[in-house]
């Protein structure tokens, strides 16, 4: 079964032989629709998320977690959207903290919002003020945001440096990208940043998102990424970051293999 | 040329079964049908902020994957892609239904934005296709009798319609004519409109949300109501 699942418009498609079916976020209930009925059940959505093979019970939950995650970070935007007056950017922060309990949503929000820098216009000190005195989780994201936007502009720099080719084509650029961001890979890469660790433990981890790996010449991608941040090794030691990442690629490549060796 | 066969057939009948005045009212009624996209409540509140850099800035950050994933196992995914009609393609149609209340097909979203008649008329068609519930006479409905301009959408729904308006019909039922909401989206009855070209909030003169369900977030509900106003439009809640 092949499944479509939008967290902003609250939908799942499941597509199994002929049968095309939808279940909507808080229903519970699969019904049967058309191939009509595709665009408008998904209107303008872009969060697309595909999966394949997954049962039911694993779609009910990846749409419940799209469509809090996708209202999470549309709170935090109108926490931070100096446009809006004040009573709707407290409900906002009101409403922020019980989502962020999860770690689930809280790791999508800042895979988010830790990809670029803030724009120009998102109103930090509002959000600090509207969410004063409540639970700290949004404080604390808040906090975060604000003290790593160095860190984020380096690291979305980094990204946008990446020649065209290396993805493949431009499209192919904005699948990586949106893999990165949803897999909280600049996120992981601004906090690794932040905390002085060394990249190769990034890189380790970024090899082995399974969704990520996916993505047409990711360990390319992932040099060319690193490299900026870590000048020193540009020449000669950029051989000495292709190796690593090389030495790394093989030994997840064994372990894959391992895993599916039967047990002796 | 085929859909005034079509429409004189149908009226033909109409006045055969002694409902001609009842189908008149219909037709009438139609010329001042609006079109209407139904969305979620969040799904809506984005389309309402779009232009705005601080949320679509981060919008552009995922909109890579809106493509369906490598491999010929997607491919009906990229069929329904290259039919320019979902939002796994650019540049696509919108799609929105003919109502006649400014309640949309509630199976695809509680929100409904009616979209304004002048934006729209000079780039929409309607479509009404088969329906699974009703046997289709080859005889009256050739394909070219499926499609109109928008002007001519009134013709096209009593081409369709008239076989269900008998004399029990009411102005009342109108509406239920139009659209039929299903159980089900494949249950669905409606005439669909297609709109080519960009669309933004100012397309639209107004917006309904309906609660019953699940319940709406109030920050996400009250900050669609501030953009709707900002651009004159009130938000109606049900």
């Amino acid at each position: 079964m092949q499944t479509v699942i939008s967290g902003r418009a609250g939908i799942a498609l499941l597509l199994e032989g002929n049968e095309l079916r939808c279940l909507r976020a808080g229903s519970g209930e699969i019904v049967r629709c058309r191939e009509r009925d595709v665009p408008h059940l998904l209107g303008d959505a872009t969060d697309l998320e595909f999966l394949d093979g997954a049962k039911i019970s694993e779609v009910t939950r990846r749409l419940e977690l799209a469509t809090a995650q996708a209202e999470a970070l549309h709170l935090a935007l109108i926490l931070l959207d100096p446009e809006l007056p004040p009573p709707v950017r407290r409900a906002a922060a009101d409403d922020l903290p019980d989502l962020l309990e999860s770690p689930e949503i809280r790791g999508f929000v800042e895979g988010v919002l830790f990809s670029r820098p803030l724009a120009g216009e998102a109103d930090l000190a509002g959000a600090f003020a509207f969410s004063a005195g409540g639970p700290g989780a949004v404080h604390d994201l808040l906090f975060r945001l604000r003290g790593l936007q160095g860190e984020i502009a380096e690291v979305c720099s980094a990204w946008d440096q990446i020649p065209t080719p290396v993805f493949g084509s431009e499209p192919d650029r904005a699948a990586a990208l949106a893999a990165a961001v949803r897999q909280g890979l600049f996120r992981d890469l601004v906090s690794t940043r932040a905390a002085y660790e060394p990249l190769d433990a990034f890189l380790a981890r970024a090899l082995s998102d399974e969704v990520f790996r996916a993505v047409p010449n990711a360990p390319q991608i992932l040099r060319e990424w690193v490299l900026p941040l870590r000048p020193e090794l540009e020449s000669p030691g950029g051989a000495a970051l292709e190796t690593g990442i090389e030495q790394i690629r093989q030994g997840l490549d064994l372990l894959a293999r391992a895993r599916r060796l039967p047990p002796r | 040329m085929a859909l005034d066969r079509c429409y004189r057939v149908a009226f033909r009948d109409a006045e055969s079964r002694g409902c001609a005045p009842l189908v008149l009212g219909f037709e009438a009624a139609v010329k001042g049908s609006v079109a209407v996209l139904s969305r979620s409540l969040l799904a809506l509140d984005h389309f309402a902020s779009s232009g705005r850099p601080l949320y679509t800035a981060y919008d552009q950050r995922l909109h890579g994957g809106a493509q369906a994933p490598p491999g010929e196992s997607w491919d009906r995914w990229r069929r329904l892609a290259n039919a320019e009609l979902s939002p796994l393609s650019e540049p696509r149609i919108r799609l929105a239904v003919l109502s006649l209340d400014g309640i949309g097909v509630r199976n695809y979203g509680n929100c409904f934005l009616v979209l304004r008649e002048t934006v729209i008329a000079s780039e929409a068609s309607v479509f009404e296709e088969d329906s699974p519930g009703i046997p289709r006479d080859r005889r009256r409905e050739p394909a070219a009798c499926r499609r109109a301009t928008w002007r001519e959408r009134a013709r096209l729904c009593v081409a369709h319609r008239e076989p269900s308006i008998g004399a029990g019909t009411t102005p009342a039922d109108f509406p239920g004519l139009l659209l039929r909401q299903g159980a089900s989206p494949e249950e669905d009855r409606f005439v669909e409109v297609s709109v080519w070209g960009p669309l933004t909030i100012r397309s639209c003169e107004r917006a309904v949300l309906e609660t019953s369900g699940r319940k709406p977030r109030k920050a996400i509900q009250e900050a669609l109501r501030r953009r709707l106003a900002a651009v004159g439009i009130d938000l109606e809640v049900r």
